[in-house]
Parts: C-alpha cells; structure tokens; sequence
C-alpha cells in the first residue's frame, strides 16, 4: 500500500506551513529548517552542529514551539548527571513507597542544548530513550510517549571544554546538520528587529502531535523502487571502501537514509523516492556515522569531502529494475 | 562479474565491468565469418586486376575495421568512432599500401598523398570501370579494394553488432550486409567472374552457416540457451541443400558473360577519340612532292624502326571505322551490342584473346613522326614504354581491342621507345571468305556511293563478298593514282569528304586518287552492299624494318562471318598508273564559267596531320560543340562539368557525412522511442532532451553520477524541470508506467524540443542537426578509485559540486514542479 497524490500533496502542504511558520523564526535557513522537519517526521532525532551564535537553539526552539505538545530545554553542563536528564526515584515517606520523578526527558520535544558540553556518562544516559522511546530507571522501564524529539545542539570538537559524542551516541541521531551564518539579506532582517529579544516566541504551535503522527505515518508509506534501495546499498558499500574511512555506513544508517528520503520526497509532495533525496540527505544523514582515520585530518580529508567522493563515485540508477 | 551481477539485481547501474579487449567465443566466430565472406566478395576483382597484392591489400583493410570495430564496441564507442578511426586509417595507411608505384611509400604521408589517396577514393571507380582489366595489380587503383576491405570489415562488424530488438534481425543483418558488399564487388568487376564456385556456393554456404549460427545464438538467448538437435540437424540439412543449389543456380543464372550485370557495361569511358584528327586525312604528308619542299612532308624520313617482325608485315597506325561525310575517323562504340569497341585505359598487360602466332615487337620512332597514334602490329597482348616518361605514358595509354588501335593522347616524339607482344591473326583475304552477315546503315551522306555500286558490280552476282571484290577490281583497272603533285594533276585535292569522293572521284570522268581516296571510297562502297568494313592507316614494313613515308598506305579490312577482319590490300583496288595528261596544263574557261584554282597542298594544321578545309571547319564546329557536352552533364558548359566534378565530389562526401549524422540521430532517437519498456522510453526520451539541449550547445552536466534533475538545471528550457521530475515519477513510481504515458511523454518531449529550437537562429538549428557532440562519448560509469585519487568519472565531478550548491540557493525545486 502506497500513499496517494492528493494524501502527498496534503503532506506536502502541510509541511510548507511548517516551514514557513518556523521561518518566523530561522531567518533564510530554509534548507535546514526543511531539515530538521523531516527528522521530527522520520520519528528521527536531530543534531545541529554549529558555532555559539549561529542560531542553533533558536530553530531548536522553533521547531519545539511549532508543534502543539511539552518541550524542556536540557542545558548541558560538565557536572550534569543522567539522572538530572532521565529523572530520579525518590522514597515517599509519607506513602512508604518509592516513587519515580520524570526528568525533562519525558516531553514531546527536548532540547538538549551544547550535548558535548556534559560528561561521556550523561551523554550515554540519552541512548536508551533515543533509541526506544523509553527510560528504564531502578528496573523500571517508562517510556517518553509520541512524538518524541530530541533537538540536540553542540559546538565543534575543537571548542575547549567539550567532550566528543560516542559513536553509538551519534548513531542515534537521525541527521547532523549545521545552521550556518545567515546571508546578508537575512541578516540586515535580523538586525532590522533586534528589538524582538525572543524570535522563537514568534513561533506558535501549527500542528498537533497527533497531526505529527499521522504525517509519520504517511511517510512510512511511500514507495522506494528497489532500483534507489540498491542505490543506498551500493553508497553504503563504497562508504566502506572509501580511503581514510575507519567506520563506514552501517545498517541503521541505510535505514535512516532511507527513512529520511521517505519524509523528503512526501514533503515534496511525491509518492516515490527519487535518486536526488538520496543526494540531497546524504550529507546531514552521513556525515556523522563516517568514522575518518587519523591520517585523514593530515591529509586535509573531512568527512564532507568524503561524502562527496562517495556520491561522485557510484552512479544513482536512471531506471527502475528490470526495465 | 559479481558486482556486475549485484548491480543487476539491483538495478543501480552502478559498476560497469571493464570490457575484456580480447573477443569472446562468439565475437571471434563473428570476426571469422565476416573475414572469410570478405575476402570471398574481395575476390570478386581478382579478373580486375594482376596478381594478389589487391587481396592482400583488400584483407588488411578488412582485419583492420574488423580490429577497429571490436575494440571500439568493447570500449563502449558507438559505431560512429570505428568509422572515423577507419577513415583515419584509410588516408594514413592508404599511401604506403596502395601508391608505392607512384612512389608515396612515406609512412607518415604528405598533402598530396592523401589527396592522391582521395582522389582515387572518389573518381579510382569510373577509372577501374573503364580501364580495359586486368589491371596493374601494384597501381594506384589499389586504393580501391583497400577500401572496399575496410568498407567490407566495417558492415561485417558494425552490423553483428548492431543492438537490435528482433532476433531475426540482429541475425539477418550482417548477413545481408556482405551480401550487398559481394553484389557491390561483383557490379564493379568484369563481366568474366573470378569463380562461380567461390563467389556463389562458398559465399552461400559460409553466409548461410553465419545466418544460422546467430540465429541459433539469438534462439538461445530467448529460449535461455537450449536448443534441440533436431533443430541443429535441420539447420545442416538447410546448408547443404542451399550449398548444393547456389553453385548450379550461379552457374546458370548470368552463364553468358554478356547477360551478367556488371558496371563495366553501363560506364562509358571519359575519352573522345573523335577529337583527334583523321590520320588518312592528313595522307599527303607521305607522299612524294617530286622535288618540291614542304617542311611538313615526311616522304623520305624516318617514321619508325621495327624490330621483331617479318618484312612485309603490316604495321597499324589508325583504323577509321566511322565515316561523317567528311572525313573516315575513328570512333568509340562502332560496333553493335556489348563489345570492347572502345578506347580503353589498358595496364601492362592486355586481356586480349586473339588466335594467331605472337610476335615481340619493339618501335622506335623516328624523326618523321608526331601525333598521338601509335604504331602497332596484330593484336596487343602487353606494351611496355621504355623512353620519355614511361610512366606517364601508360598512365593514359588507351587501346582499343575491336580495332587494333592504340593511342597515346598525351603525344608521342621522335626518339621515344616501346615494346609490346602482340598476337597476329589470320587476317587474309581468301576466295573462301564469307562476310559478315551483320547489316550496315550507310553512313550519312554516302548514298551517292550506291549508283556507281550498283553499275560496277551488276555482273558479280549476288554473293556480298563478290560485289565487293568485283567494285574493287573496277576502282583498280579504271582508276589512276595521282597524290595531287605537279601543274597538271593539282586539280586532284587531297581529302575524302562526299564531294571529293563524288563529283570529283566515282562520278568524275576519270577516277584519280590515291590511297586516301580509294580506301575511302572502297569502305563505303563495301558498306553499300552489306560487308562491314573499315579503313586503316598503316604502312608494311620494309627491308631493314625502317618505315619511311613512302612506305604508308591506306588499305580496307573487311569483316568476316566469323567475326575476324580480313585484309583487302591496298593494291586490289587502287591503281597506280598516273592519270594521262588528258587534263591541260592551263585550262581556258568556257564562256560564262569560272573554274576555281586547284586548292593548295595545305600547311599543316596545328592539331596534327588533318589539314584540309573541311576539316578545318569541322574541327571549329566541334570545338564549339566539346565545350558545351565535353562536361559531366550534357548540355552545360565543360568548366561546369569540372567545377562539378571537383567541387561536387566533396560537397556530396560532406553531405553523405552530414546525412549520416542526421540519420545516426533519427535512428537512435527510434531507439529510443520504441524501447521495450515503458520506463526504458521514459529514460530515452529525457536523454533526447538533454542530447537535443547539448547539440544547441547548452552545457548539460553529464556523467554517471549525474540525475535527471541535476541534468534539467543546465538546459535553458522552461519545462525542462518539470519533464525531468514527471521522467523521474513515472521511472521510481510505485507504478509500472503505460506505453500511452510514454508515448505522451515523448510528445511533450518533442514539444520542448521544437520550442527550444525555436529560441535560436536558423543557423545554429542546422548546427545542431548535424552537431556530434551528443554523439560522442558517453561518461562512463566506474567505481571508486582505490588510493582516493580523483575519479575517472569525476570529469563532471566539479561541475556536480557547483550544482548541489545551485540546487540550494536556486529557487526551490517545489516550483519548477508541474502536476503528474
């Protein structure tokens, strides 16, 4: 079973109301905001890397706001500890019992404002939930409920004062993007209202989580050919082959992709994968899974021009299989 | 292969296996085949020329398209570059193989080499047509079987390989191709074929074998590669039957020469015999002047000195076979039906099957003689120039097998020297000889020659040959000789025309002439009664071999029932006695007439020997006439015909190329349109939108990694955006697409074509039809280089950067999106 034209459509309208209600906020970042709603509809969670000031929070809040549900903002810090993410079991005295106290993981959306600032052992305390949409605390398993986003910030690597995220940490985000520095033509907007101290407050709630849900589910449905699967399996392939590369794509990164890709073509009102979503998300959904050797950062190789040997080395199909 | 493989099943296209060079099983037995029929339609001109240079030639040419096509086909080139590559080497190989007699045997060749090369590619076919074979086999006109080799190699090759959807087709085609390259050899050879044997039942078998060999490779590749032996057994049965059936249907069909088709037949020589002058015209240059000087006369000069022939041979400067009221001239043609009665290029050697004892006769040319004629004996066998340009000289030597003669239009001088071997024939005249039966037309104007016919030979009975020889005998014993020399015999002008011939000869009081008028005269009255004869211009050798003037006679061959031409020496109708002084010295006018002065012995003129009025005039009304029909196309004048012939030659060879191109880009867009899935067409269609955007000169990106969309942002098209998107839709739908989507697809396609060329001048339209840039080599699909260099396939890989960031910053692709 397939999605329709005109449920594609609705999806594709749907998702430019989004867009454009979020812009109010992320001025000239349409990609990126386009972006990051496709992690919030691929049931995906989304990473945005970038230097302090660049708006990070800003569209991490937008999209929290844009959506009609709870949202908590998880401030990272070195002495933060799992338990202050995932919630604490505390004894009632006057029950005699011991009872649990969600932390601010359990909303609809959280952000988890500069990740990398917070210890290696804080960080792991997001992989179960991220992962399975629950928290096990003291045995007890309490899941976070749907939609459930985590919205994830973090300054570069080379910043003093930050921890890198594990690899099964950074597995489970669905895309890892950047927000970047705005045009001139945006930021000359932005300054024009720099009395608006909080633009994400513009951002009013457009969409239900149960709209968001529904939305989800439509994605599912849309057809990939198994011409554009092999097309992933090949790029997950080569990305092994790929020199300076110590961790290629592995399967839950073929399955994000192509869960990605999903959203990306419904939002563009199709009911079909095409090779170009690949494209198009190869590089938010790849660049934080491929592992580059130490000769790499020598050899002047980062991940992005990895990526793009990768797309220029296997060709996309141009016809469906069997043709 | 395994990648291959897992590229297949997945349909990502994205590995592409290195193309072994060397050929696979069926390959080389394609290769073996079109080898053998080649060198079997190769063979066809093994009657044109000498030797086997041109089958050596020819197959080298043939292994190289052979070569050229396969590698070409393994490296994924479209059949356009094996023929380019085959041009290549036909112009650079073509001067060291084919004109090392003309001394080009440089291996890297100059300008006029190649334009040597050209030359005898383009007109070499009307040359070896109208060249009497066989022909030097180490001349320039090898050029043509080389070509014919690699011509023959390229269809063998290009058409085994051509992608063909129809099995019976893909099966058929080459077959039919070297078909039509043996009926093309064939056309161009003689009418005496090489071998019955080789050129039907070897070239049926082997093309039959082929046939059924890719058919059964085509059968296996549908049927998944069983086959049955009974279909094996019924495909032998099938060969032998047609084996056994061609070579008694070949020997029957075209057994008479004169019924095969050949070119030969139809071409006619680009040579005018009849723009020489009549040697028998000009006969008084021989003549005795009694004392008087005349610089032109060759009376006691040395024509010619003979060696290797017997005293009293004849020795044959001119036949004139064709009489116009003026003057008896040789001519192309004289003799009904298909016959080699023409002036023919010849080569070293001479096809010339005459009975007779052979002679080895050599000429040196004296001091006496000029002209373009030349002196032969018999029937030619082989001539060999030894002085003055030899080389020259048998470039355009020309000999004509019905009448002996042989001429050498670019002139012959005294001192110059050949050699030949020739055949004698029987030739003599016997009371047992019986003309020819074949009825001759009067030549126009000659009928006054039918009255004096008729009362001289009234009592020689009916038999032809008789009344001639009774009117021979008549001019003998009634006739006097004069040459026209002296006060009293000035009124006997020289020349041969109706009047001099009339008024002034049968029916003047008293015949006087000498050889010139009597054999003309004795040619027709011949004719009157039915014998075909001819005049011949000659001179019998004397004691020692030297031919001086004096020895040069005139003297009329008559034709046999057995086809041969017999001599009736000039001494069995003319007479030699000087006329009696019958005519005064100074003749007293009657009253009221006025008698002309007798014409002068004329100055020679400066086309050679034929020096009287008439022909004078007749010379300037042809001139007039050469210059209007002597072009290609009667009618026009001739700096047309050569205008025509060199400017038209290459415009027609540019236009065939461009034509090609045009059509290669008809066929492939059928191709296209008419794939056999829809999705296949959907995919064809958008290729011919970019490849019609590319030969406008857009810069399309191209490249294995490139889609559709990337593609639509470089062609400058409103709907090129929208098209791509409905290709990819119909392509990577959940839906497998109609063939009514596609056929709709391409309408829409057509649509933005013609829109898209419609945006541009007339002129870069017609740059665009004939443009190979979309012709040309496809980016190939490879995979990652090992040691992270840069990418074979990443030639584009820069232009696809830029793109990603235009796919960013240009207007959202949503907008360009038109509804499915």
């Amino acid at each position: 079973m397939t999605i329709s034209h005109e449920q594609a459509e609705w999806f594709r309208s749907t998702f430019d109301q989004l867009t454009d209600n979020m812009e109010k906020a992320v001025l000239g970042k349409r990609h990126v905001v386009r972006l990051a709603l496709t992690c919030l509809l691929s049931e995906g969670h989304v990473l945005i890397e970038d230097f302090p000031g660049t708006g990070k929070t800003m569209l991490a809040r937008a999209l929290a706001n844009t959506v009609q549900g709870s949202h908590a903002r998880i401030q990272f810090t070195p002495d933060l500890l799992p338990s202050d993410v995932t919630g604490v079991t505390v004894y009632d005295q006057h029950k005699g019992t011991f009872e649990f106290h969600p932390g601010p993981i359990f909303h609809t959306i959280v952000l988890a404002d500069e990740i990398n600032r917070a210890s290696p052992k804080t960080q792991s305390a997001l992989l179960e939930v991220m992962e399975e949409g629950r928290v096990t605390v003291d045995g007890v398993a309490h899941p976070v409920g749907k939609p459930f986003l985590v919205i994830a910030t973090q300054n570069p690597i080379e910043q003093a004062g930050t921890y890198r995220l594990p690899e099964a940490q950074l597995d489970r985000f669905l895309m890892k993007t950047s927000v970047g520095y705005p045009d001139r033509q945006a930021t000359v907007e932005l300054l024009n209202n720099a009395a608006v101290r909080d633009r994400a407050g513009l951002v009013t709630p457009v969409i239900t989580a149960a709209t968001i849900a529904q939305m989800s589910g439509l994605a599912d449905q849309v057809y990939v050919d198994p011409a554009v699967i092999g097309y992933v399996a090949e790029l997950a392939e080569e990305s092994r082959r790929q020199p300076h590369v110590k961790l290629g794509l592995s399967p839950r990164g073929c399955l994000a992709l192509v869960r990605v890709a999903k959203t990306w073509a419904c939002a563009d009102g199709r009911d079909h994968v095409v090779p170009d979503d690949i494209k198009d998300l190869a590089e938010p959904v790849l660049s934080h899974r491929l592992l580059l050797d130490a000769e790499a950062q020598f050899s002047g190789v980062d991940v992005q021009t990895v990526i793009s040997r990768l797309l220029d080395s296997v060709a996309p199909p141009t016809d469906r299989v069997g043709a | 292969m395994k990648r291959a493989a897992h590229a297949s099943a997945t349909g990502t296209r994205t590995r592409v296996r290195s193309h072994a060079l060397l050929p696979d099983r069926h390959s080389w037995i394609d290769i073996g085949f079109t080898l053998a029929l080649a060198g079997i339609a190769l063979s066809a001109f093994g009657t044109s020329f000498t030797g086997s240079t041109y089958l050596v030639v020819g197959l080298l040419g043939a292994l190289i398209a052979v070569v050229v096509t396969h590698l070409t086909r393994a490296a994924g080139w479209p059949i356009i570059s094996a023929v380019v590559i085959c041009v290549v080497v036909f112009f650079v190989l073509g001067g060291p193989l084919c004109l090392r007699s003309l001394g080009d045997t440089s291996v890297l060749p100059g300008a006029s080499t190649l334009a040597r090369v050209a030359d005898q590619a383009v007109f070499g076919w009307k040359d070896l047509l109208t060249t009497l074979p066989p022909i030097d086999g180490d001349g320039p006109l090898l050029v043509l079987p080389w070509l014919a080799g690699l011509l023959a190699g390229l269809v063998g090759m290009g058409l085994a390989h051509l992608p063909v959807r129809r099995p019976w087709l893909a099966a058929v085609l080459p077959v039919l191709g070297m078909t039509a390259v043996l009926s093309g050899a064939i056309v161009l050879g003689v009418r005496h074929p090489q071998s019955l044997l080789l050129q039907g039942s070897v070239f049926a078998a082997l093309a039959l074998a082929w046939l059924a060999i890719r058919a059964h490779r085509a059968s296996a590749a549908v049927h998944g590669g069983t086959t049955s032996y009974v279909r094996g057994a019924g495909a032998v049965v099938m060969l032998a039957l047609a084996a056994g059936v061609a070579f008694p249907a070949s020997a029957l069909v075209g057994n008479d020469d004169d019924e095969r088709a050949v070119a030969r037949n139809w071409v006619e020589p680009p040579f005018d015999i009849g723009r020489y002058p009549s040697p028998l015209a000009g006969f008084r240059t021989y003549v005795d002047l009694k004392g008087t000087t005349n610089s032109t006369n060759v009376y006691d000069k040395t024509l010619l000195d003979v060696e290797g022939v017997d005293t009293g041979t004849r020795i044959r400067f001119a036949t004139m076979d064709r009489y116009d009221g003026m003057v008896w001239g040789a001519s192309d043609n004289a003799l009904p039906g298909p016959a080699d009665d023409s002036f023919q290029r010849v080569s070293s050697t001479i096809d010339n099957p005459v009975e007779g004892d052979e002679v080895d006769v050599t000429v040196t040319l004296g001091e006496g003689w000029k002209g373009v004629w030349l002196p032969t004996v018999g029937a030619l066998q082989s001539m060999a120039f030894e002085t003055g340009d030899p080389r020259a000289k048998a470039e355009v030597f020309r000999y004509n097998l019905a009448t002996s003669t042989a001429v050498v239009p670019s002139g012959m001088a005294p001192g110059d020297r050949y050699s030949f071997t020739a055949v004698q024939p029987d030739d003599a005249l016997t009371a047992e000889t019986v003309g020819s039966a074949e009825t001759t037309a009067l030549p126009p104007g000659a009928s006054f020659i039918q009255g004096p016919t008729e009362k001289w030979t009234e009592q020689a009975g009916t038999d032809p040959m008789d009344r001639v020889l009774a009117a021979a005998e008549h001019l003998r014993s009634q006739g006097k000789y004069s040459d026209g020399i002296g006060r009293t015999e000035r009124i006997y002008v020289a020349g041969h025309s109706v009047w001099r011939l009339s008024d002034e000869f049968v029916n003047a009081p008293q015949i006087v002439g000498n050889d010139e008028q009597y054999a003309a005269t004795m040619a027709l009255i011949a004719n009157d009664i039915g014998v075909p004869a001819r005049v011949v211009l000659g001179a019998v050798v004397p004691e020692g071999g030297r031919v001086t003037g004096k020895d040069v006679s005139a003297w009329v061959e008559l034709r046999a029932a057995d086809g041969s031409w017999r001599t009736l020496p000039t001494e069995s109708f003319m007479s030699m006695t000087p006329p009696a002084d019958q005519v005064p010295e100074t003749n007293t006018p009657m009253s009221g007439t006025v008698i002309p002065p007798p014409n002068p012995i004329p100055p020679p003129s400066d086309a050679g020997e034929q020096s009287d009025a008439d022909l004078k005039e007749r010379k300037a009304t042809r001139k007039k006439s050469d210059e209007q029909e002597d072009g290609l196309i009667p009618g026009l004048p001739a700096w047309i015909g050569v205008v025509l012939t060199y400017v038209g030659g290459p415009l027609l060879l540019v236009a065939l190329l461009l034509g090609a191109v045009v059509g290669l880009k008809a066929w492939r867009r059928h191709r296209r349109r008419s794939a056999d899935s829809p999705s296949a067409r959907f995919v064809g269609a958008w290729r011919e939108l970019v490849d019609h955007a590319r030969d406008l000169g857009q810069v399309v990106p191209l490249g294995p990694t490139v889609t559709r969309r990337e593609q639509s942002l470089g062609i400058v098209s409103g709907q090129a955006g929208p098209l791509a998107r409905r290709a990819d839709s119909f392509v990577f739908g959940p839906h497998v697409p109609e063939k009514a989507a596609a056929t709709s697809y391409w309408e829409l396609v057509d649509a933005e074509r013609r829109a898209m060329s419609g945006e541009v001048g007339r002129w870069q339209r017609l740059r665009a039809a004939i443009s190979l840039r979309s012709l040309g080599v496809r980016p190939r699909r490879t995979s990652a280089a090992p040691d992270g260099a840069p990418r074979e396939a990443a030639a584009d890989t820069g232009r696809t950067r830029g793109l990603k960031s235009r796919l960013r910053t240009l207007a959202d692709w949503r907008s360009r999106r038109a509804p499915d």
